[in-house]
């Protein structure tokens, strides 16, 4: 570590800012600064550098909110600590890196290349920084994927890595290097632009800003002054993540993820949320599917105006005796005793494990479904019949609103206790069969109940 | 002895997509990989607002990134079913076993692409009389023989499958129960129409731990997902709400996190089967965004780390640890799969 701190008191003020930025600005792959080692005089190395290309996996410790200049330097910062663990490993296996460190299989493969040079030294005049250094003007290689190794000694790890375009030029007591996975042609302008707008910094600033202020702080205020010469920047928000590290599962690394980072533009709620029914499908499994479970009856009370439910007696049914499910099918076309017609498919299962839901008295009621209902038969016909206990009430008359629950009461004001009800209703006639038990003190005789019933139905 | 027919694949990006002739709802994906071959079979569930309903099994290869049909794995199921589950890998059996709800619990046995047979049929109506219908079960992942089972009739009842009987009945809330999640061998928890979320220990069924209620009374919560990575943790989703809750049970009442970046309303949730503190979301935005769970929420609430679009409203999001690099998504009539 003494090493790096002398190397640290050497390089230029806030040299990481400036390479960031610089790097950023053109939207390179990354950026480094090659120093003259204090101990070898004629010798380059590594001395700092920024990271600006793509990334695969971001690990960060998230009790601190980074924005993107923060974690663009944190991801060098990452790089570097990595690379470090990794030489101290060859000496000491043991070395234990922190659940927040990058390991070898979170980089892609310019993050590699980038790692790599780290370990690079260069004589004077040996390699692209070398002769930059010998020469004293910068170096512009195209192609530095193919280029010879004399040349360019990183060719080969370019080529892996896809770095294209290499840039070297003097600076200061070293040299900076910038490099970019495109093809990018000579531009003399661009070195001068970096140059002078983010290296050579005014000498104000620097002073004012020696130590008391952090990189982070350091580029905001950059930001801040330089941002109507900075071209666009578009950092960070353009990274595809294409794994993330907890989630891998080693196989099948070839597949890019179907997921891109979460952008936070257009964060607004849609007309949605208000006026159109949200959740359709999972509100229809939820309340209404099991509903139309409930023996063929197709849907709730809200969900069609034309059908009417009342499948949940002990509610709506003024009857508070034996569980009892009262159907109410209309429709003002068809006669059709749909509901009990399903409720025969339920039963009819090709499987003869599937048991028979029964709801009470359907299976006595079905032979009354194949009455014909008489058109030509008198608009009320009230059918009161009884054996000791037992008593059936057999009524077609013409329907309205609410005569079921009228007949009903009928029913119970006798103390009739009605275990089974079948209704239907078919060109505005309602066809309704009560079977039930006489559970009064008192005897009751039919005609009684049947006049009863009559005054309901003659009602209008 | 493989039937399979048609193999279709719609391959855009780095998306797999299954078209199905209807639209779909329920979803499951096998825990089990199949031993002949290397895919895995996903069943999808219909939802046709009428009686006739199918329950199709596809296998999905993840080698060649197909999804297969296959003829013989096809059931009639009355109405749609409201979930699909297969058998957890602790049930060590040779064939997968899948449940689906609806009217009854039904357990099937997939014979390896060759056929599917009914193994039980579950009501617990004894006497006759009325069984309410299921909005959804859970298959325990440590006691394999035992499902619980949610119904708009305000009871869960757990079933011993190995029996084919009812282990116990409770009347778990006051309303309607819409999702139901195992947590340990013996203890569950649920929630409902009256809002609350609650646990339930089968060691002492007189009582249950309320630890949530929606903020605002009475506002039904529709989906439940216990972390079974951090059994800590839990997700749930209220009706009409974009948030997805995240409590934590040693905390009652108060919300861990509550994660408000969906545009719409959150329609199903899934906890990552690899990772304790990742979980996906999918809403009427038509959008699936995976979270990651910080140590500590920053001021402005937590973003999503990455999300994903789809065509329309995604009704049905599963991440099997059988398949911890997809996440299946149903929307309309397409399933579709998704990298992680």
């Amino acid at each position: 570590m003494a090493t790096n701190l002398q190397n640290q008191e050497r390089l230029p003020e806030n040299l990481k800012t400036k390479l960031a930025l610089a790097v950023r600005s053109i939207q390179w792959s990354y950026a480094i600064f090659w120093s003259i080692s204090e101990r070898q005089p004629g010798v380059l190395k590594w001395g700092d550098g920024y990271y600006n290309g793509d990334i695969k996996t971001r690990k960060t410790i998230q009790s601190i909110e980074l924005n993107e200049d923060e974690l663009g330097l944190q991801r060098s910062e990452q790089l570097r600590e990595l690379y470090k663990s990794l030489s101290i490993g060859e000496a000491s296996p043991q070395a234990r890196r922190p659940s927040a460190a990058l390991s070898p299989e979170d980089l892609t493969d310019t993050e590699w290349y980038y790692l790599v040079c780290m370990s690079f030294v260069f004589d004077i005049g040996q390699g692209l920084p070398g002769t930059t250094l010998a020469n004293g003007h910068p170096t512009w290689l195209c192609n530095a994927h193919s280029a010879d190794s004399k040349v360019f000694s990183r060719s080969l790890l370019a080529k892996s890595a896809s770095i294209q375009t290499v840039v070297c030029f003097p600076f200061m007591r070293g040299v900076v290097e910038l490099g970019v996975t495109e093809q990018v042609l000579e531009d003399p302008s661009l070195i001068h632009h970096i140059k002078t707008s983010f290296l050579e910094i005014p000498y104000a600033l620097a002073a004012k800003n020696s130590s008391a202020r952090s990189d982070k702080e350091l580029i905001r205020l950059w930001l801040k002054d330089y941002k109507e010469e900075l071209p666009k920047c578009k950092v960070g928000s353009s990274y595809p993540v294409r794994a993330v590290p907890i989630l891998k599962n080693g196989k099948n690394c070839h597949q890019e993820s179907s997921f891109v980072s979460w952008k936070k533009a257009g964060l607004v709620l849609t007309h949605k949320l208000k006026s159109e029914t949200q959740q359709k499908v999972l509100k229809k499994i939820l309340l209404e599917v099991p509903r139309m479970h409930a023996d063929g009856l197709l849907g709730s009370p809200e969900y069609n105006s034309n059908k009417v439910a009342v499948y949940d007696s002990e509610i709506n049914c003024p009857l508070q005796s034996v569980r009892l499910i009262i159907y109410l099918y209309w429709t003002t076309q068809s006669n059709t005793f749909k509901s009990l017609k399903e409720s025969n498919k339920i039963g009819n299962g090709k499987n003869s494990l599937t048991n028979k839901r029964k709801a009470p008295g359907i299976d006595e009621m079905e032979p009354d479904m194949n009455h014909n209902v008489s058109k030509d038969g008198p608009a009320d016909n009230i059918t009161v019949s009884m054996n000791k206990e037992d008593v059936l009430i057999e009524i077609k008359c013409i329907w309205r609103e609410g005569i079921l629950l009228e007949i009903m009461d009928v029913a119970s004001h006798f103390h009739l206790d009605s275990h089974s009800v079948q209704s239907s209703t078919m060109d505005g006639i309602l066809s309704l069969t009560i079977k039930s038990k006489h559970k009064g003190l008192n005897a009751v005789s039919t005609g009684t109940i049947k006049q009863a019933l009559r005054r309901v139905a003659g009602k209008c | 002895m493989e039937n399979s027919t048609q193999e279709s694949h719609l391959r855009s990006e780095n998306t797999i997509t299954y078209e199905s002739p209807y639209p779909l709802y329920a979803m499951a994906i096998s825990s089990t990989p199949s031993r002949t071959n290397q895919y895995q079979r996903i069943a999808l569930g219909s939802f046709i607002e009428e009686y006739n309903n199918r329950i199709d099994i596809v296998s999905f290869d993840p080698e060649t990134l197909s999804v297969k049909t296959h003829q013989n794995l096809s059931l009639e199921h009355p109405f749609p079913p409201t979930k699909l589950m297969f058998s957890p890998s602790s049930l060590h059996k040779s064939n997968d076993l899948l449940a689906s709800s609806g009217d009854y619990l039904r357990l099937w046995e997939v014979r390896d692409s060759a056929s599917i047979e009914p193994v039980f049929v579950l009501n617990n109506s004894k006497t006759g009389e009325f069984c309410a219908p299921l909005t959804s079960f859970d298959w325990n992942d440590i006691e394999p023989k035992r499902i619980g089972t949610c119904s708009i009739d305000t009871t869960c009842t757990i079933w011993d499958i190995e029996k084919g009987v009812v282990e116990t009945q409770l009347i778990a809330h006051d309303k309607e129960v819409y999702d139901i999640a195992w947590g340990e061998a013996r203890v569950f928890a649920s929630v409902s129409a009256d809002g609350s979320v609650r646990i339930f220990d089968l060691r002492d069924k007189e009582h249950s731990t309320i630890i949530y209620e929606s903020p605002r009374p009475d506002t039904p919560l529709l989906r439940l997902a216990w972390n079974k990575q951090d059994l800590r943790y839990m997700a749930t989703t209220l009706m009409d709400s974009n948030k997805v809750v995240i409590l934590d049970i040693r905390s009652p009442t108060v919300p861990v996190a509550e994660l408000e970046r969906h545009r719409s309303s959150v329609n199903a949730i899934a906890w990552a089967p690899q990772s304790c503190r990742h979980i996906c979301s999918a809403g009427d935005d038509s959008q699936a965004l995976i979270w990651e769970l910080p140590t500590v929420a920053g001021p402005n609430g937590i973003d999503p780390m990455s999300m994903c679009s789809a065509a329309s409203e995604i009704n049905q999001l599963q991440w099997s640890a059988a398949l911890p690099d997809w996440i299946a998504i149903a929307f309309s009539n397409k399933m579709q799969l998704l990298k992680v």
